[in-house]
């Protein structure tokens, strides 16, 4: 057991309070121990991409032999991933240890600029929907707070939007109403911004920090040892 | 006459000395240099050995017209000599002390005081070993004259070249056989970039002569479409041949431009095709290997000047004028020569504080965990999120659907995936014992490997080690997007019963929670990323805030020692709390009494 759990722990630890010690000491070795550190963390997250390639094809495999609902999604998988290593062995004749010139178009970048970059923005553009209806849905005045969250919403909405001066410009007129309603709410917007919205998240922000402090204390000194593999 | 002219001739004198002086007055402006005992050079404290401080006392006003000089000299002789390096500093407000607190401190007294910092190797450039000296170069220079009139460009940049090779052999950075290939490859890297040119400038004049040719035919067409709009009859059709003649010499002249541009484009690499495989294998080997030595002659120059700035130097200090002329601390002809040296600290004092502080709170957390040993009945608050995982996991095993644990975009280093997976592996082991499937949603390599061990351990000690599958633990995607589309394409036609959002999240945070709302899963996310927890709050049944992620795995466990931390956490809580309402008191009240206050802030100040 030991080298399982007393070995890892003694790891932990010493390089936790080595890191701890980084940060108060200017020392050269001090600055070349952290470059060390950052450089080992590279080199394994390296070896871990090859693990998760597999642990990925592997489920979709495994999909796609037990036929669950929406396996042949998990066939398009592995035609993408085919589609782009093909493409990306080939390198447009170049093969796989030579670079394709400079400037010169490839597929492998064409199916990254005209197919993977649309889809994540089509993913992305999704957010703009689903901020209106978790909007709609949190800004019904329910009870006393919701009306009060509702309240605050509106007026940070106008406040952000100058919304009289430009209903006033869509009928052509130059209101001085609009523009000291719009100063009014810009104002308020500001004093909500500045002082509950940035109490309220400084406060988060102090409990985090005690967390973080608090978490890592358990993991360096033993207490906490789930991320181990399970067991107190 | 001859004393009037005597007369004249003393007037003259007096005027100049009256001239001379009223000079001096302006130049020198209201500024006197310093006593020479006032002028300190030291270390520069709290750092890595690289600068020392020389500091002298303001002056009552900002000066103006004047400048500092600090004169730096390996030793003393060196100034008589004429061997040191001047720096001129013009008086400005960053001079102070006071605005370098990470050196300085707070103290009032700061404002008393000009410093500034000056780092050795700056000044005492390091020889650079592979350059040439000053004797070799005005020999080369007379080389370069007769290899430039022998038409000879390179030879310059060659002898360069082979002695960096030379130095990098000495040095033991290159094999002898290795410097001799590198020279071959870099002779023929010259060759090859010659041809690389000549073949540029042959491939331009085709596409200059293929872009006035294609000028011509679109005049031609012009032209001929013209003909065609005023011509009637039989010349008509002659019009019309004319023109479809025109149009397809065009398209000639297009197409003939089109492959001139991809020539042009392509000329490099059709040189290239023109070397052997062996030498085009030397060049590729050049390339990386200038690489490397570019690494390591940046390694040997900043080992050099840390070596000079580890040094003990002599210093003088004066005042220059607007006219150029320097006067220097100390008596006329025994000017004051101070010695300071940089050593490299054990502490960087200005994070004393935090240092302080860390350990204070450290200190009260462990108490707590040794309170709780003994006592192991500590009252601790009640967390709702917290208290909805087993009804979550229990909501599952009734509807017989599996639960969903979602890691977000953290790497396993950051501290809010630790706490998702210490939370993981309580929600797994409860869900091993109630026989329902976690499905855990990867988006980080190291963290899906984490997640597996900790899972599989869980199920181990559950007494279910069959019932884990490692399929359920998987890396579902390795982009922010990909990742969100995959997991709420899976949420959508699985249709979870439970969905733990646990982790570091960003815009997917809502496309991830809105998607489980609308599955009608009971929602459960923790986040310490203060600009997504406002969507958590908004979608989801229930939502760790902040601290609440970090409590998590304690709470679940119930553990007496862990509990005992979360006590601690709380009591640090409420002491920052207390500090803060104290200090905003005192504040207000040194402000209606005019009380001096400031170094209370600089306790709680944090420089990085």
């Amino acid at each position: 057991m030991w080298y399982k759990r007393t070995i890892p722990l003694l790891i932990v630890f010493t390089i936790g309070v080595l890191a701890f010690a980084h940060n108060y000491v200017p020392l050269r070795i001090s600055d070349q121990f952290r470059e060390r550190l950052s450089e080992w963390f590279r080199i394994i997250g390296g070896f871990a991409l090859f693990l998760g390639a597999y642990s990925l094809l592997h489920m979709h495999v495994s999909r796609i032999r037990k036929q669950q609902p929406g396996w042949a999604y998990s066939v398009f998988v592995f035609v993408g991933a085919a589609g782009m290593i093909i493409v990306g062995l080939l390198n447009e004749g170049y093969g796989p240890l030579r670079s394709a010139p400079v400037g010169q178009p490839t597929w492998y970048q064409w199916g990254y600029d005209y197919i993977q970059k649309p889809c994540q923005a089509t993913i992305f553009s999704l957010l703009a929907f689903f901020m209106a209806s978790a909007a709609f849905r949190t800004f019904r005045a329910r009870n006393t707070s919701a009306a009060l969250l509702l309240a605050s919403a509106l007026i940070v909405m106008f406040g952000r939007v100058a919304i009289f001066q430009t209903v006033s410009a869509w009928f052509g007129a130059q209101s001085s109403f609009a523009r000291h309603a719009d100063g009014l709410f810009s104002a308020t917007t500001d004093a909500i911004m500045e002082y509950p919205n940035l109490a309220a998240t400084r406060a988060i922000l102090l409990g985090i920090s005690l967390g973080a402090i608090s978490q890592s204390l358990r993991i360096l000194f033993g207490i906490e040892r789930s991320y181990l593999g399970g067991g107190d | 006459m001859a004393s009037a002219k005597t007369i004249d001739r003393f007037g003259g004198l007096v005027a100049a000395i009256a001239i001379g002086f009223s000079l001096c007055a302006a130049a020198w402006g209201q500024v006197q240099p310093p006593a020479a005992d006032s002028v300190k050079v030291h270390d520069r404290p709290s750092d890595d050995g690289s600068a020392v401080v020389v500091e002298w006392p303001k002056p009552a006003e900002l000066p103006e017209n004047v400048q500092y000089v600090i004169e730096i000299a390996r030793k003393p002789e060196d100034f008589a000599d004429k061997k040191f390096q001047t720096i001129k500093i013009t008086p400005s407000k960053n001079l102070l002390k006071t605005g370098r607190e990470k050196y300085f401190g707070f103290a009032a007294s700061n404002q008393d005081w000009y410093a500034e910092e000056v780092t050795p190797a700056e000044y005492l450039k390091p020889q650079i070993p592979w350059a040439f000296t000053a004797e070799e170069s005005a020999h080369l220079r007379t080389v370069g004259d007769v290899a430039a009139v022998a038409g000879i460009k390179d030879a310059l940049t060659g002898l360069e070249q082979w002695k960096s090779l030379t130095w990098c052999v000495k040095e033991g950075l290159l094999s002898e056989k290795d410097a001799q290939r590198a020279w071959l490859a870099w002779k023929l890297t010259e060759r090859y970039a010659k041809d690389v040119t000549a073949a540029t400038a042959e491939a331009t004049a085709v596409q200059k002569k293929a872009e006035e040719e294609l000028e011509q035919a679109v005049e031609a067409r012009k032209q001929a479409q013209t003909a065609v709009s005023q011509a009637s009859g039989p010349g008509l059709e002659q019009a019309k041949e004319s023109l479809a003649a025109a149009v397809a010499a065009e398209a000639r002249a297009r197409a003939a431009l089109r492959s001139a541009n991809e020539a042009a484009r392509m000329t490099g690499e059709r040189v290239r095709e023109g070397l052997t495989k062996s030498e085009r294998s030397d060049v590729d080997w050049l390339g990386r290997l200038d690489s490397y030595l570019e690494q390591a002659k940046a390694k040997r120059l900043k080992k050099a000047m840390q070596e000079i700035n580890a040094g003990t130097y002599c210093y003088r200090f004066g005042v220059r004028s607007e006219g150029g002329e320097t006067t220097l601390v100390g008596p006329v002809g025994a000017e004051a020569v101070y010695s300071g040296r940089a050593e490299a600290n054990l502490f960087r004092r200005y994070k004393l504080n935090n240092l302080v502080f860390a350990l204070a709170f450290s200190g009260i957390v462990l108490t707590f965990i040794q309170i709780a040993k003994r006592n192991p009945n500590l009252y601790i608050r009640k967390i709702a999120g917290l208290e909805a995982v087993e009804e979550a996991i229990g909501r599952a095993t009734e509807m017989g659907r599996s639960a969903y644990f979602v890691h977000g975009l953290g790497g396993v280093s950051d501290l809010a995936t630790i706490a998702a997976i210490n939370v993981l592996s309580r929600v797994a082991r409860r869900a091993a014992e109630y026989d329902t499937r976690v499905r855990v949603m990867n988006w980080e390599p190291i963290v899906t490997a984490v997640s597996q061990e900790v899972v599989q351990q869980a199920y181990t000690e559950a007494g279910r080690p069959d019932a884990y599958d490692p399929d359920d633990i998987a890396l579902v995607g390795y982009n922010q997007f990909s990742y969100a589309a995959a997991v709420a394409a899976r949420m959508v036609r699985e249709q979870p019963a439970a969905i733990f959002l646990i982790g570091y999240f960003l815009a997917e945070s809502l496309l991830l929670s809105e998607t489980g709302a609308s599955t009608g899963a009971i929602q459960v996310a923790g986040t310490d990323s203060d600009s997504q927890l406002p969507f958590f709050i908004t979608t989801c049944d229930y939502t760790l805030i902040g601290e609440e992620l970090y409590a998590a795995s304690a709470y679940l466990s119930r553990e007496p020692r862990m509990l005992g931390s979360l006590r601690g956490q709380d009591v640090a809580k409420a002491f920052l709390m207390t500090a803060m309402v104290v200090g905003t008191i005192v504040f207000t009240m040194a402000v209606a009494f005019g009380w001096h206050v400031e170094w209370i802030k600089g306790l709680f100040e944090v420089l990085d």
